[in-house]
């Protein structure tokens, strides 16, 4: 990947200048120029044809092999040019070409082009291509068709109640699963091609009527001004448009899911679907999204209410465990109950290093744990979590590396951050961070560590919009669905945050 | 620059200089005061708690606890050398009790509790308690009749569930007491009580030790303490405890004092003649009633409430007297706060005899109100009898 990026200027500089290269009128200028622009790549298909008209025209098409349906080329296109004799027909060689257009491919779409550019972008993307002698266009059939895993459930954001469908690779499934949850004429979807060598395309989706034009305009202006050779995932995509590259907050979001995309949609979001990826942006994205998921809308409120609620708390305690207990053993132990202090006192007795590193230790091979999880092989998977319950949970305590509160915070800290997921590369910054002031300073540090997040967070905009929206600014009536969830006739309404004109 | 100058300001200037492991303190969990008899100077006994046999991982099988002793003349001193004794640094936050001898009680407590509040090193919750007829630093020792492996833990549940034949004075309120003008502060005495079944003696939390000042002035024993709670509502707990008394043919009929209001009212006549109304309203619950018989009648059961009652008040009564006529007598210590209440009232009458109150309140003349109620009997209108 890297190496790419760094290449990219001088890339750019030693491609030749496109020129608009035209379609010859001579069958082999236009062969041999192909041949010379594929440099001869074997998935690149040609195929000659001897037409049977007054002339005996030759032909040849053009496809990228894998990317078409080759019995569809076969029936529909093959079939018919080699098995109708044109002469009978009444068509003089000057309409030849629009004849075939009108009369013989059997296909959706027949594109005439002269643009040789044109043409081999198409090809690439799975078009055939069919080139006559004597004439200085050619035409392109549709005929693509390419590998695509099928619609399944999404595995980073499962529900247990809700649709099981997530995204696809493929931008045209995407779009069109959520058509099928958006059944709306205001349903705009505009396409973009970003990214000088995969040419990668991009979607912008949006509601027409619901979602604010400044927001729509913002995000086509920096879309078109991304200048990148590569658009490999979203996630590319995402760090050339967000408001704050510097910030370890997300400011822009991502999900699996259409359901949630649409509910975003709805509300006035406008997501960004690239093609090669499941995962579907959706701008303004705000603090509090990532505490919501779409499930609290299928449940009743009240639960909803309560498990909202738990999760702030698991951030809060994901984020704090490790640095409250820092500042607390080394500096304040006259916070701690002495009961307490005791028995902690008595895990430490054993154990060589200060307590900031400890919990630094701990974390760091929590860490390591987590992220071999997730790269491992599925069936060693489960191997990694075998060893890494036994490695913290009672080798290191033995050993005498750390003590045994200290993996009870870690645990704490580890599942309460399963439960934030979504900012969850968020809270590891912020949790080491913490860590270090309060193992430097104490209480003090922690302090003003949050401050410092609080303060940086506060100061966030995510397409015009303040990143902690409802809270800062205060939006008292967007709390009807922040903390808790109110009844869903009371949340007929799109939140006014996003659709504010003006901050 | 102008970024990275407040940034090592906050660096240099908090920060790390205060820092310490959990194995560099060494917790201290009681302190207990004595006087060293022949060189007349303080010896401080700490008792430190020992982390490592607390462990559930290798618990190890020494005492949960140490004492050290040391002698010296100011508590700073004592303190200090207490940290050469021992491999820790001594860590008093959650200090729970301190014990101070007799001797020293009677010398005088504020001078050697300055350096607790000058350096913030014990907190104000801590339990003080006197010993009487023992040192203080054999309190420190591991009691047989304690369930906690630490005394400390034993003595503070001593003072956590004293009821009212005692008093338990935390340090912040033997402040307030000891400096307040017109009210002197009684701290609960704790002693060896020896039985004849045992070898090794029991301690004890029980009667109260009158002040002047920071000073010992005296001991009261439990009906005289019972009687300063009744003055006071001195007691904390919720608990107030229970009264016994005989009722009929040996049977006895045991009372739980629910709620006590007490208030004592000074009255100034001719400007110089002042007098005390002692009120105390005391409810009370039957909770237990020896007697195996059933209360035939409503009249029946109404009579015996006001027995009762009467038998109650008689018993307050006496006990209230018997020990304002020793605060007066033998201690001329305002324990009460009768000065106190008549500087909330009549601050100017205050003013001009403040100066010499002990004597004018040895001869103070008092009356003592006492109203009593009985709440219920509880859910049985007899006694548990069994069918003839």
């Amino acid at each position: 990947m890297r190496r790419l990026r760094t290449t990219r200027k001088s890339n750019k500089s030693q491609q030749p200048k496109q020129t608009n290269r035209m379609v010859k009128m001579v069958l082999e200028d236009n062969r041999s120029t192909l041949k010379s622009i594929f440099k001869n790549s074997v998935d690149i298909q040609f195929r000659d044809l001897q037409l049977k008209e007054e002339n005996n025209n030759r032909a040849f098409i053009c496809y990228t092999e894998g990317m078409v349906r080759e019995e569809f080329i076969h029936d529909n296109v093959l079939e018919p040019l080699l098995g109708i004799d044109l002469n009978k027909e009444e068509i003089n060689s000057a309409s030849l070409i629009s004849y075939m257009d009108s009369n013989i491919i059997k296909a959706s779409s027949v594109d005439k082009t002269s643009n040789l550019d044109h043409i081999i972008e198409k090809i690439l993307r799975g078009q055939t291509a069919i080139f006559i002698d004597g004439f200085d266009s050619a035409l392109l059939i549709s005929t693509e068709s390419y590998q695509s895993r099928a619609v399944e459930e999404p595995e980073t954001e499962s529900t247990v109640r809700g649709s099981r469908e997530g995204f696809n690779e493929v931008i045209s499934t995407n779009t069109s699963l959520l058509r099928r949850k958006i059944n709306n004429p205001h349903l705009i979807f505009e396409e973009f091609i970003i990214g000088g060598n995969t040419k990668t395309t991009v979607r912008i989706g949006y509601i027409d009527g619901i979602a604010k034009q400044e927001i729509v305009e913002e995000v086509r202006n920096r879309l078109e001004s991304i200048e990148t050779d590569v658009v490999l995932e979203t996630g590319y995509l995402e760090q050339y448009i967000e408001d704050h590259p510097k910030s370890i907050f997300q400011t822009i979001g991502n999900s699996e899911k259409p359901d949630k995309v649409a509910a975003k949609l709805l509300e006035g979001r406008v997501s960004i679907l690239c093609d090669g990826t499941p995962f579907v942006l959706t701008v303004p994205y705000l603090f509090i999204e990532s505490m919501q998921v779409p499930e609290d809308y299928y449940s009743k409120p009240y639960f909803t209410t309560l498990i909202r609620l738990i999760r702030l708390i698991a951030l809060f305690l994901t984020v704090a465990t490790p640095a409250v207990f820092v500042a607390a053993a080394t500096f304040h132990h006259e916070m701690v109950p002495a009961l307490l202090l005791t028995t902690m006192a008595a895990a430490e007795e054993r154990v060589p290093f200060p307590i900031m590193l400890e919990a630094l230790i701990m974390t760091v091979i929590f860490e390591l744990l987590r992220e071999a999880g997730v790269r491992m092989p599925r069936p060693i998977g489960s191997a990694v979590s075998i060893v890494g319950a036994l490695v913290i949970g009672e080798a290191a305590v033995q050993a005498g590396l750390v003590g045994a509160p200290m993996v009870i915070v870690v645990a704490l800290t580890a599942i309460t951050g399963f439960v934030v997921t979504a900012i969850n590369n968020t809270v590891i910054l912020i949790r080491f961070f913490l860590i270090l002031l309060s193992g430097s300073f104490g209480f003090y540090g922690l302090l003003m560590g949050t401050l410092f997040v609080v303060a940086h967070a506060c100061s966030l905009r995510s397409f015009g919009t303040p990143y902690l929206t409802p809270f800062a600014p205060v939006e008292l009536k967007e709390w009807r669905d922040t903390f808790v969830r109110l009844s869903l006739k009371n949340l007929q309404r799109k939140p006014s945050s996003i659709l504010r004109k003006k901050y | 620059m102008k970024k990275i100058v407040p940034f090592f300001m906050v660096i240099l200037l908090t920060g790390c200089w205060d820092v310490e492991e959990l194995t560099e303190i060494g917790i201290v969990a009681a302190m207990a005061i004595d006087m060293d008899e022949e060189s007349g100077e303080y010896q401080l006994t700490s008792e430190f708690l020992r982390p490592s046999a607390e462990s559930t991982f290798v618990a190890s099988q020494d005492e949960p606890f140490l004492t050290v002793s040391v002698t010296g003349r100011s508590m700073s001193e004592l303190l200090r050398k207490t940290n050469l004794k021992i491999d820790r640094k001594g860590f008093y936050s959650h200090n729970k009790v301190v014990i101070v001898s007799e001797e020293v009680a009677r010398e005088g407590l504020l001078p050697i509790f300055e350096t607790f509040q000058r350096e913030q090193l014990v907190r104000s919750y801590v339990w003080l308690g006197v010993t009487s007829g023992t040192s203080a630093a054999s309190i420190l020792e591991k009691q047989k009749n304690s369930i906690s492996k630490i005394p400390a833990d034993f003595l503070d549940s001593l003072f956590d569930n004293a009821e009212y034949e005692t008093v338990s004075f935390n340090l912040l309120k033997f402040y307030k007491h000891a400096l307040r003008q017109g009210q002197n502060p009684v701290l609960g005495v704790i002693t060896f009580d020896q039985s004849e079944q045992k070898a090794e003696p029991d301690v004890h939390l029980s009667g109260g030790a009158a002040f002047i000042k920071d000073k010992l002035v005296g001991f009261m024993n439990n009906d005289e303490t019972m009687g300063y709670n009744w003055i006071t509502t001195n007691n904390r707990n919720s608990n107030e405890g229970t009264m016994t008394f005989p009722y009929k043919d040996d049977k006895y009929v045991t009372l739980k004092l629910v709620n006590i209001n007490s208030s004592i009212k000074p009255k100034v006549t001719n400007k110089t003649d002042i007098s005390y109304t002692v009120e105390i309203k005391q409810q009370l619950e039957v909770t237990e009633r020896q007697e195996l018989k059933k209360t035939e009648t409503r009249k029946e059961l109404a009579q015996l409430v006001v027995e009762l009652e009467k038998t109650v008040k008689k018993e307050i009564e006496g006990k209230v007297e018997q020990v304002i006529t020793k605060a007066q007598e033998d201690f001329q210590s305002d324990i009460f706060g009768f000065g106190a209440s008549l500087r909330n009232k009549y601050p100017k009458v205050w003013n001009n005899i403040k100066d010499n109150w002990s004597e004018e309140f040895a001869k103070v003349p008092y009356e003592i109100k006492v109203e009593v109620e009985i709440l219920n009997t509880g859910l049985l209108d007899g006694s548990l009898h069994p069918h003839e």
